[in-house]
């Protein structure tokens, strides 16, 4: 009884999985691919006639808005304050300033003008100690983000992920960075890249009456996302990548100077 | 006998959700933008800029669907060399997707570019090596403005440019007012509400 049990539900199951198959074959891409048979497909070219639209338009057409020059400084504002947050350079200068303390130990013994030097950078090393301790607060802010990151990544392991970012009634939103190499300004905008990653969706829904912008300053390989989702490094995404933008005020995306640079605006960019 | 009628609708059921996950391999880029002004600007060498557009740069995707309903100005410029600078277009390199659809309704929609070696796509869909089961691009706008300073250049306006790419359908439908472009240099080739496939 048991053996006809489990032998119906073989014959079934190889049944099903043909026609699952056979359903993709003619859904997915490489099916619709095997069908066209290269450069086959009609050519549909509607013409129409140029004519005015009637409709009038209340938006003024200016392509350098006076709003987004003045968002510019909040983000000029806020950008220290997350690289001051995100660089290493004051926690990977207490290994330095014990290392010249040493040493300064060493050389004050010897010479007394290399004490005088030593002095200084000793100086130097409490200052950016005061730094360090200023920036307790945002250490406390980059380990909350650093924890947020770990979840997604648990969560992606198990490809159920989804990456979200909503902004609902919000005012200006600006990001700005001047100067420097491999930057990445984002406003209201999802930025994922390499190959490790994967998600099941990846949405960015921006519904805002202010206005949105990303700026770079000079430097290279630099990317200014406003509004957009960017995705790098073959990523993998088993669903849908949407970007939804409404309401909102000017959307612009600017690099300035520099080289490799990249600047999305209200866009979806896949590289 | 109940095992084996148990075990069959099993079966059964789970066939819809093996071609479920079947079916959603590949990448479906939905890209809605509505209101205001769009504009992304570069400057230097090796630049993109994409204003309310999609660019896809050697990847796989199922569907492709670029909607845009500004009221304002969607631009994008570029000032260097080997640029390229999308307004309200799709660009597909090195990519596969099995359809790419691009409906564009602006109040203006312009692209400035100065340099060589640029491209320009104003409503478009471009493809370069890539390949798709059905392009769909259809652009309405009151008034437009394409500007290319430089050599070798290519300005594509509410078109289908393929070069190098395999396709199914292709349909194209151009709406707009006032049509204004102006380009300077050698080299240089402009595509009008066309299809262009080489």
């Amino acid at each position: 009884m048991l053996k006809k049990s489990v032998l119906a539900t073989a014959i079934v199951l190889a049944l099903s999985a043909g026609l699952a198959q056979a359903d993709s074959g003619d859904s997915t891409l490489s099916g619709s691919f095997r069908h066209n048979k290269s450069k086959g497909g009609s050519i549909h070219h509607n013409t129409f006639a140029s004519q005015p639209i009637t409709n009038t338009n209340t938006n003024v057409v200016t392509v350098n808005t006076t709003a987004t020059q003045t968002s510019s400084p909040t983000a000029t504002a806020t950008a220290p304050v997350t690289q001051t947050s995100t660089t290493n350079s004051t926690a990977t200068a207490k290994a330095p300033a014990t290392q010249t303390q040493t040493s300064a130990a060493v050389s004050s013994a010897s010479t007394p003008t290399t004490a005088g030097a030593d002095a200084t950078t000793t100086d130097t090393t409490t200052a950016t100690g005061s730094a360090t301790e200023t920036t307790a607060a945002t250490d406390t802010t980059s380990a909350d983000a650093t924890a947020t990151t770990q979840e997604q990544n648990t969560a992606q392991t198990g490809m159920q992920a989804e990456i979200r970012n909503e902004i609902k009634g919000a005012g200006n939103i600006s990001s700005t960075i001047t100067g420097g190499n491999n930057n990445l300004a984002n406003a209201a905008s999802i930025s994922a890249s390499g190959a490790t990653q994967t998600a099941d969706a990846v949405i960015n829904r921006v519904n805002t009456t202010g206005n949105i912008s990303s700026t770079i300053k000079g430097g290279n390989n630099n990317q200014a996302n406003a509004a957009s989702i960017s995705m790098g490094g073959s990523m993998a995404v088993k669903g849908r990548v949407v970007n939804e933008v409404e309401n909102t005020g000017n959307i612009s995306s600017s690099v300035e100077g520099g080289n490799n640079n990249q600047a999305n605006a209200g866009s979806i960019a896949i590289n | 006998m109940k095992v084996i009628h148990i075990l069959t609708i099993a079966a059964l059921l789970a066939t819809p959700a093996i071609g479920q996950a079947a079916d959603l391999l590949g990448i479906r880029a939905e890209n809605r933008v509505q209101g205001g002004e769009y504009t992304a600007k570069t400057k230097g060498n090796n630049n993109t800029a994409n204003a309310a557009s999609i660019n896809l740069t050697g990847s796989k995707a199922r569907e492709v669907t670029n909607r845009v309903n500004a009221t304002g100005t969607v631009s994008a410029s570029a000032i260097g060399n080997s640029n390229t600078v999308n307004s309200g277009s799709v660009q597909m390199q090195n990519a596969e997707a099995a359809q790419v659809s691009n409906t564009v309704k602006v109040g203006s929609i312009g692209n400035t570019v100065r340099g060589n070696n640029n491209t320009s796509n104003i409503g478009s869909v471009q493809m370069v090596n890539a390949r798709a089961g059905k392009v769909t691009s259809e652009l309405t706008g009151e008034a437009l403005t394409g500007a290319i300073d430089g050599n070798n250049n290519r300005l594509n306006i509410g078109s289908v440019a393929m070069n190098g790419a395999q396709r199914g359908d292709v349909t194209t439908k151009a709406d707009l007012g006032n049509v204004s472009v102006s380009m300077t240099g050698n080299n240089a080739s402009v595509a009008v509400d066309s299809v262009v496939a080489q």
